[in-house]
């Protein structure tokens, strides 16, 4: 089975654990157990998972951003091994993958890329203690050149795993969306690239791992 | 880091200085008469009588740029869009809503409603903290975040403390309300996803009204001409379905539909009418399916 393949079973399967959490096109949510599902049991030790794929020792009960673990949980799962740059937050793997470093996985413009099952869609955000994110695919790249050569500091960002593609529209799962492990739906163009106002996306991850 | 807003008052119109940098033309005071209670009340407008630059009129909402995204739905909402003044940066706080925003009107005073859903996801994107930085959207809802503490500012059943957080009165203009009006038009203004996100929430509500629409009159079959005067009468509010089921039994459905609340709103369905002569061909060329729950 290829590498994606794979990958997309991980996101759906955890998706599944979570009782399938989903917000629709529309915006409307359904399949949240609780408003902040990540504070109950057994969900917050799921998230304790996710951690451990980094390295890191929080068992899930824990105040830090969790999505990017999430998203390196998954490609752990599915047997990337040393071809994913693991880490606990976005802008540090994707800094990682837009140098080149990592064949498989390559830093793409998401106003240019049709979007195929097993990408990441990648998108800015603020929240506590973050400093201005990149607006733009363009900022957002020289911003991981400055991180990736020790010259910055990380961002705050979101990646969700793309599960299915059809027309005009894409569903993806992701980590600490909403609080909970979510699967989304956003609207694409008539191309097949992101065109959704609910984030501003700034990269897509292609993903070519076998 | 937040963009400080200063208010400009020159005579009856309202513009803020960003950061002190560029005016923002935000709208003038206008005075609602309401003719039930007979009470004035005041707020701030930009509809094109009203506003004095073509700042409104900058964004307008075409459906040519936004086709290649929502297809059939970019040109269905175009007509509710011109007769809604068309204007992305949209404003009205005069009214019982107390804030109005955007081309499809979305108003502020429904729970759970077009404004609601709308101002919650742009409250995701994260240009949040240079317009709303005390706001955070948690379990769903619109908080206020005050040293600490999440204040909701709506419900299931009310909106009432995001409406007083918009505009705190319909006595007077306050800074609050100009404020929170420069920081939306300002926004929109200037991030094109802010307005991907508005016509993206115009197009689920024409959506969830055609749908409506369909289990109560029947539109299954139905040209989607027919389907966009149904949509915007139940956009409006300007009559009920046994009226527009009546319409739809007449022996020129369109026609009827196209008078149906003429004497309420007699304005209104001047604009519609004039709005769909050159566009209804091309509305017609698909009917709704309720099969598919999609103009084919």
């Amino acid at each position: 089975m290829p590498f994606v393949d794979d990958l997309i079973a991980i996101a759906r399967r955890e998706s599944l654990r979570w009782g399938g959490p989903a917000e629709r096109l529309d915006g409307s949510l359904v399949g949240f157990a609780y408003p902040r599902m990540e504070n109950k049991a057994p969900y917050w030790g799921y998230v304790g998972d996710y951690w451990q794929a980094v390295g890191s020792g929080l068992d899930g009960r824990d105040a830090p951003a969790w999505s990017a673990a999430f998203i390196s949980y998954c490609f752990k799962e599915a047997g990337a091994g040393a071809r994913f740059p693991y880490d606990q937050n976005h802008s540090k793997y994707a800094a990682a993958i837009g140098s080149g470093s990592f064949a498989g996985l390559s830093l793409e413009d998401p106003a240019t890329t049709v979007l195929a099952p097993g990408d990441l869609i990648w998108a800015s955000r603020t929240g506590d203690d973050c400093r201005t994110p990149p607006a733009t695919f363009a900022a957002a790249k020289a911003e991981l050149r400055r991180i990736f050569q020790g010259r910055a500091d990380t961002f705050c960002s979101h990646s969700d795993i793309v599960v299915a593609v059809r027309g005009g529209e894409v569903d993806v799962i992701g980590g600490n969306v909403k609080q909970a492990v979510t699967r989304t739906t956003y609207k694409l163009d008539g191309a097949g690239r992101i065109s959704d106002g609910r984030r501003n996306f700034i990269g897509v991850i292609r993903d070519t791992l076998l | 880091m937040a963009i400080h807003f200063d208010i400009v008052r020159d005579g009856t119109s309202f513009s803020a200085r960003a950061d002190n940098g560029a005016t923002v033309p935000i709208g003038a005071r206008v005075r609602y008469h309401n003719r039930r209670t007979g009470v004035d009340r005041f707020g701030l407008s930009n509809d094109a009588p009203h506003f004095g630059s073509a700042e409104a009129r900058r964004q307008l909402y075409r459906a040519t740029d936004y086709r290649g995204t929502h297809d059939f739905w970019a040109d269905f909402i175009e007509p509710t869009a011109i007769c809604e003044g068309q204007s992305f940066l949209s404003l009205n706080t005069y009214d019982r809503a107390r804030f109005t925003f955007g081309f499809g009107q979305f108003a502020a005073h429904v729970p759970d409603g077009d404004f609601v859903r709308w101002f919650r996801d742009m409250l995701q994107r994260p240009e949040v903290v240079d317009y709303f930085p005390n706001l955070e959207v948690r379990g769903g809802r619109i908080v206020k975040v005050e040293a600490g503490r999440a204040a909701p500012l709506e419900s299931a059943s009310s909106t009432e403390p995001l409406q007083l957080y918009l505009n705190p009165t319909l006595d007077e203009v306050e800074d609050a309300e100009a404020i929170a009006a420069a920081k939306l038009i300002h926004w929109t203004n200037g991030h094109p996803g802010a307005r991907l996100l508005q016509v993206q929430h115009m197009v689920a509500t024409a959506r969830a009204l055609v749908r409506e629409a369909d289990r109560r009159l029947g539109l299954d079959g139905r040209g989607g001409d027919i389907c966009c005067v149904v949509m915007d009468v139940r956009h409006q509010g300007r009559a009920g379905f046994a009226e527009l089921q009546a319409a739809l039994a007449a022996p020129r459905p369109y026609e009827a539909l196209l008078e149906v609340g003429v004497v309420g709103e007699p304005g209104r369905v001047a604009n519609l009418k004039l709005a769909m002569r050159s566009r209804r061909a091309a509305l017609a060329a698909r009917t709704w399916s309720r099969a598919a729950q999609a103009f084919i």
